[in-house]
């Protein structure tokens, strides 16, 4: 039996993506749910964010460029769209990190209620997910 | 500023130190990219040290530009703060300037919890 280093690290890559995608929802769910004053639970999903979410976050980045680097899928057109909407929602990460410190040292944070955020997460997960899985290539 | 109290003062004390040490990695990489890697490849024809450094600057300019997203995100920062700390991270030795900033704004953090006392 041969050790697969690019399945390793691929399947590595995919927990990594998952935990990062299931905090960032997390934290979008409870951005849209909780009140200004509940800063004890704004605290402890801080806490998860920050010791879970970002360190995989960073995980996929990093294998996700080792990956792209030794499949040579940068040249990929797919790989490139796939990119953009991972900047997006790392960007999205960012913010919503920011708000939830704010919240959590009990400021205002002066959001906007809304389930616009969560679904856009979704939405952009599974672009990524078609994007990945079909490889679609250009006409 | 004086909205900055106890705990809410000490994390975003803690986010400034954190975005302090993302600004000298992502500036610290680009300078040995740039300064070191780079020539060697082209003068030398030594491409290891880009095929090194090129991911890893790659990795902590994501970070930095992901970690001024989270501190801006939650603070006070005008267009103009916001503007210098993305600009400076392209230009070598330039991402130095900004951990004066980010000291600038530290200080005036606390020196709006010493007078709102």
């Amino acid at each position: 039996m041969t050790f697969d280093a690019y399945s390793w690290i691929k399947a590595l890559h995919v927990v990594s993506v998952m935990t990062f995608v299931g905090g960032m929802l997390g934290v979008a769910i409870f951005l849209y749910a909780t009140d200004s004053a509940d800063i004890v639970a704004a605290r402890r999903v801080r806490v998860w964010d920050q010791r879970v979410t970002t360190p995989a976050m960073l995980c996929a980045w990093a294998l996700g460029l080792w990956l792209g680097l030794r499949g040579d899928w940068f040249r990929e057109w797919w790989l490139v769209g796939k990119l953009v909407l991972v900047v997006a929602l790392s960007a999205l990460h960012g913010i919503q990190s920011g708000k939830l410190r704010t919240l959590a040292g009990g400021r205002p944070d002066g959001r906007k209620r809304g389930m616009a955020i969560p679904l856009l997460i979704v939405a952009s997960v599974a672009a990524v997910v078609v994007l990945v899985i079909v490889k679609p290539s250009l006409p | 500023m004086d909205e900055y109290h106890g705990l809410s003062l000490e994390l975003e004390l803690e986010q400034l130190r954190r975005l302090e040490v993302a600004s000298l990695v992502e500036a610290t990489t680009l300078l040995l990219l740039v300064g070191i890697a780079v020539p060697l490849k082209h003068l030398a024809g030594q491409p290891l040290g880009v095929s090194i450094m090129g991911p890893l600057h790659g990795i902590a300019f994501c970070f930095y530009l992901w970690t001024v997203l989270q501190t801006t995100a939650g603070g006070n920062w005008k267009r103009a703060e916001w503007a210098r700390l993305i600009v400076t991270a392209f230009v070598p030795f330039a991402g130095y300037s900004t951990l004066f900033l980010i000291r600038q704004k530290a200080q005036a953090l606390r020196a709006g919890q010493m007078t709102s006392r």
